[in-house]
């Protein structure tokens, strides 16, 4: 399974598989509130095998999904996947 | 090794830059995959001690430098009239580590250079004669908050002496910490996984805390912070002193529900692994939730409003309930792996 597979299956397990979301769709809007955006964090360090830092693990860094992959990519060199 | 340059294995990221003092001796211990064993039957309860007169509750991990009696040999070094860095290079060569004393505020990539005096341990790998230079880690220097950095010899010898001139009589009270300088190798015969210890932590841990109380071991830790907060939501709010240690016990808070991941991890490999699987949910949600309210209590930093207080006071309610009963089930997956062996 691919990078963009695997962080869309972090998002969706969390956000109820709410469909027709794309790569700049607000999901503040689609319902990740403040305990929504923490379980998508860690479900991402346990799926990518990486530690996002607590200054990283603020709101605006989850409000899509262009922005988790950034975020992403940034903590994962080095990490499986 | 060659004739000019040595350096020991370290782990640079052991994840207790909450208590330095562990963070550097873990640097060395983790270092090791054989020593995982016996670092996962560690570290297991938070405690809390009075906090009457301090701006914020000061939690700490139950296990102090003691806990490395039997894994660590550490022992204090260096006479009077020995150059510093002969010493180190000697110590390095023959599979010691070097716990250094330095004051930070004279070392320029350090965050406090320049500022008011910081003395603190760094911790000495290895060395480079073509560079003459040292390579250690170090806290707040080379733009990071733990990692490595090298520091020439010359800086080295100024600053070791320096501290002997200005620093020795305040901070004499640090040398069980290994003040001014000890050297560190691993243990000949280090134990293993111990799982006796890490039972009767478990046990410690349910102790229980009335409100009345102010101090706790486990998961009653939980519960008075939970008074803490709901107290100064009370109160009308937390005041500036307190802001500046509460990241830091934050911090510590998430530490250790990451170290019990690992360790239930450790367990489940160890077979029968199933048993633990409640344990190991309750623990990933309250993972989940130290995030959360870690979140809450930097959001409240920035721009203080009540209902955070709360937040944070209902997580940490959360957290008690839930490791009281995850500590339980972990115990009770122990003692039917203690009596498996007479049951085969």
């Amino acid at each position: 399974m691919g990078t963009d597979e695997r962080l869309m299956g972090c998002v969706m397990n969390v956000i109820s598989h709410r469909t027709g979301l794309n790569d700049n769709s607000n999901l503040l809007k689609a319902g990740v509130d403040s305990i929504n955006f923490i379980r998508i964090v860690v479900a991402l360090e346990e799926e990518f095998g990486i530690e996002i830092p607590d200054d990283a693990i603020v709101l605006d860094n989850f409000s899509s999904i262009a922005r988790i992959r950034s975020l992403v990519l940034s903590y994962s060199e080095g990490a499986a996947g | 090794m060659d004739c000019c340059s040595h350096a020991l294995p370290v782990e640079v990221n052991p994840g207790f830059e909450v208590e330095c003092y562990h963070n550097f001796r873990l640097s060395i211990i983790l270092s090791s995959p054989e020593l995982r064993p016996w670092f996962y039957s560690r570290f297991v309860n938070l405690t809390l001690q009075s906090y009457e007169g301090e701006p914020f509750p000061i939690i700490r991990f139950e296990d102090h430098l003691d806990v490395y009696s039997g894994v660590l040999d550490e022992s204090p070094c260096m006479s009077a009239e020995d150059d510093v860095v002969n010493n180190i290079k000697a110590f390095l060569k023959s599979g010691r580590y070097m716990i250094l004393y330095l004051n930070w505020k004279h070392v320029p990539s350090s965050s406090f250079y320049g500022g008011q005096d910081m003395i603190h341990e760094a911790l000495v790998y290895g060395y480079d004669d073509r560079s003459r230079e040292l390579q250690m880690l170090a806290f707040e220097a080379g733009g990071r908050g733990y990692g490595r950095i090298a520091l020439s010899y010359s800086k080295c010898r100024e600053l070791f002496g320096r501290l002997r001139e200005e620093n020795w009589e305040k901070h004499r009270w640090f040398a069980y910490y290994g003040f001014p300088s000890s050297s560190v190798k691993v243990a000949e015969a280090y134990p293993g996984f111990d799982s006796r210890s890490l039972y009767f932590a478990l046990e410690r841990s349910k102790a229980a805390a009335g409100s009345n109380q102010m101090k706790a071991t486990g998961a009653a830790v939980n519960r008075l912070m939970a008074d803490y907060f709901r107290d100064r939501q009370a109160d009308g709010g937390m005041n500036e002193e307190a802001c500046q240690v509460w990241d830091t016990m934050s911090g510590k808070t998430i530490l250790h529900k990451k170290l019990m991941l690992q360790r239930l991890a450790y367990l489940q490999r160890g077979g029968d692994g199933k048993r633990l699987w409640p344990a190991m949910e309750l623990y990933r949600k309250s993972y989940q939730e130290a995030l959360h309210m870690n979140w809450a209590s930097r959001r409240y930093r920035k721009r203080p409003d009540p209902k955070d207080l709360k937040t944070i006071a209902d997580g940490y309610d959360s957290l008690y309930t839930m490791e009281k009963r995850a500590n339980l089930l972990i115990m009770e997956f122990l003692v039917h792996r203690q009596l498996s062996h007479f049951e085969r």
